[in-house]
């Protein structure tokens, strides 16, 4: 199960799996008619028993409804925050989407900051939206982010990352503690007690994208006899 | 398409690291990037990397009317492009106040150095001589584009050879590669413009700024310089003003990494010429068959620690460290690299022709001692060795300092010094360091 496409070429594995039952096209699919096409360059990948999407290297983002991203402050325009996600357009973000905040009690944002936000409205003829509180009204791991580093990585190793089998986060806090903030726009935030440590967990994270899960621990030792010798 | 936003978390951070005599990629204040250097199949196409920013140079040259001014002399032109390829926020087509800059800058670092002797550039006089014209297209930006497209245009222009000609009364017949050798351009020297990055209100300054330093700095210091240790070009930007002190120090280290970079150069340049000679297939094309130009060739971490070498600068490290004879720093479990990272390692190897050149800072002006103070780089790491590398450093750049003030006026204060060297007495007399100011 691990078909290569370019973009255009007809999947008909998943047309032949059609034939028979319903199936879903994630992301990378396309269907025209009768046939199912690739729309991204990449590997097939499959969930038993009708789940198909393409996985590709990707560094730009498009924003998808629900997931946390990244932005910083651009722009202050009367009851709005402009955010740039990293998106094709920038992301817009009301003054009263914070928790506690009234029309009153306006929240205490600068032009600069650095916002953990989810994404509320994302579709590809509208801004996208965002928010920092949740559906109860509270704000949870959302909001502005001080002090730390923020860097750009590619979406997949943002998914890399998040993904449940990955040791990365659990090597890497037996090492050091540390704080992260990570955006599906491919931006990660940290923080750690002192500088060079924060550099190290950045670089750890970075360097994890092209190795395998059995040596991400090895890679975490190694930044952490880096660091402490 | 705007710039991303830089955060003010980002910014901080850069200027705290600073503070601590940190860098984001590990170097030390004091260090610049891998140059490497390539040259194409045709005369005068070069194609330079500093780190990740890279910059191709095209020479081309036509006959034209001279100045009426300079009837005698042909002409120089200077053209640099910022394209979207180098980054999203250039706009294509359109004179930038930074294509300006970097524009003028190079101008005044080659054409007012006078380091091209224009007048060998001339067929007849009041008629007709060589235009030559520099272009260089940057192809991605990572910081201090400067230094890169002064590289490029040096070893094009070193590289580049006109058509020779044959006058005949009215007539002027240009000779094809074929008929007559083509002619090399006369350098009377080397100028390279080398970069700081200053903070901490002009107190400090970094060395060869990336492009989050360069956007978080407060200002910064261009100085054109040629292996002679002869300042041709100082552009000061920004928003603070930085102490002579500090502006002395800097020029000191500038003009050494001058004779740094324009050794590589001449290296560069005799390589391709042997290669050449040696009727071996020369150009890009074989470049990337050696894969000694790849896209993002370096390890691309842009957050490192000094002593970070799990995968890429592995190999790297060693190859630099045995060639200085130091001993060999490995980490732990470096033998369970997959493959995919070992192929990465090749490429890093295969870059090695220039590339395992590693800058450390070089605080002394003789390079007898090169080979000590490679040593010494090579082995210090870890913040509390780096902080006493610096000390040790800066006394003896002020020793340097105090004595070089006897011998190398240097005036502070002014944007612009252009240098007028003797042309006559141009010999490649190293000792020739005096400065005659305009």
């Amino acid at each position: 199960m691990s078909a290569v496409l370019v973009p255009g070429e007809a999947v008909s594995e998943i047309e032949e799996v059609a034939k028979t039952k319903k199936v879903v096209l994630g992301p990378g699919l396309r269907r025209t008619n009768d046939s199912v096409l690739a729309c991204k360059a990449g590997v097939l990948c499959k969930k038993a028993p009708n789940m198909f999407w393409i996985d590709s290297y990707q560094r730009r983002y498009v924003p998808v409804r629900g997931e946390c991203v990244l932005g910083v402050v651009t722009q202050k325009a009367g009851d709005i925050f402009r955010v740039d996600i990293g998106a094709h357009e920038q992301a817009c973000l009301s003054y009263l989407a914070f928790e506690g905040a009234t029309k009153k009690n306006r929240p205490d944002i600068q032009l600069g900051d650095l916002l953990y936000a989810r994404l509320v409205v994302a579709s590809r003829d509208l801004e996208p939206e965002l928010v920092c509180v949740n559906s109860h009204g509270k704000k949870e791991k959302l909001g502005v982010l001080n002090d730390g580093f923020v860097f750009n990585c590619s979406i997949n190793l943002v998914r890399k990352i998040l993904n449940k089998n990955c040791p990365l986060l659990q090597a890497l806090q037996r090492e050091m503690p540390f704080e992260v903030a990570v955006g599906m726009n491919g931006r990660i935030w940290i923080k750690a007690k002192t500088m060079r440590e924060t550099i190290a967990v950045g670089n750890a994270i970075l360097a994890t994208e092209f190795v395998s899960n059995d040596d991400i621990r090895k890679l975490c030792e190694n930044i952490g006899n880096i660091l402490f010798t | 398409m705007k710039e991303t936003p830089l955060s003010n978390c980002e910014k901080a951070f850069v200027v705290q690291a600073i503070k601590e005599r940190l860098r984001l990629d590990g170097r030390k204040l004091e260090e610049f990037r891998p140059l490497k250097i390539n040259f194409g199949a045709e005369w005068g196409s070069a194609h330079v990397t500093l780190g990740e920013t890279r910059v191709l140079a095209q020479v081309s040259c036509e006959l034209g009317q001279p100045k009426a001014t300079r009837p005698n002399e042909g002409l120089l032109y200077i053209n640099v492009e910022l394209s979207p390829m180098a980054a999203l926020h250039f706009e294509a087509g359109r004179n930038s106040e930074l294509t300006v800059q970097i524009n003028r800058i190079l101008e005044r670092t080659f054409k007012d150095s006078r380091c091209v002797d224009l007048e060998s550039l001339c067929v007849s006089a009041e008629d007709k001589v060589w235009i030559l014209r520099v272009d260089l297209n940057v192809l991605n930006h990572e910081g201090n584009i400067i230094d890169c497209a002064s590289v490029a245009a040096l070893c094009a222009l070193a590289h580049f050879k006109h058509p020779d000609v044959t006058v005949t009364g009215e007539e002027i017949k240009i000779h094809t590669s074929a008929e007559k050798d083509p002619i090399p351009i006369v350098l009377h020297h080397y100028p390279v413009c080398v970069s700081y990055a200053t903070f901490q209100n002009g107190e400090v300054a970094i060395a060869d700024p990336t492009v989050i330093e360069e956007r978080s700095s407060e200002a910064n210091m261009v100085f054109g310089i040629n292996s002679y240790r002869e300042l041709c070009c100082l552009n000061l930007g920004g928003t603070t003003l930085t102490s002579s002190n500090l502006l002395l120090q800097c020029s000191s280290r500038a003009a050494n990494r001058a004779k740094q970079v324009v050794d590589q150069i001449k290296a560069a340049l005799a390589t391709d010429a042997e290669a050449r000679s040696a009727d071996q297939s020369v150009g890009f094309t074989e470049c990337l068959k050696m894969n000694t130009i790849n896209s993002l060739a370096q390890d691309r971490l842009s957050l490192r620690l000094r002593r970070f070498n799990f995968t890429l600068d592995d190999d790297f490290r060693n190859m630099s460290s045995n060639s200085a004879g130091a001993p060999d720093i490995k980490a732990e479990g470096d033998d369970s690299l997959p493959d995919a990272t070992r192929i990465d390692e090749n490429t890093g190897l295969l870059n090695s022709n220039q590339s395992n050149v590693r800058w450390v800072p070089e605080d002394s002006s003789d390079s007898d001692e090169d080979e000590h103070i490679f040593e010494k780089g090579d082995e210090s790491g870890g913040a509390d060795s780096d902080d006493k590398d610096l000390e040790e450093e800066l006394e003896n750049v002020a020793e340097e300092m105090a004595y070089k003030r006897q011998s190398q006026p240097i005036s502070k204060g002014g944007s612009q010094q252009p240098v007028k060297r003797n042309i006559d007495n141009s010999s490649d007399s190293e000792e020739e360091t005096t400065m005659v100011l305009g």
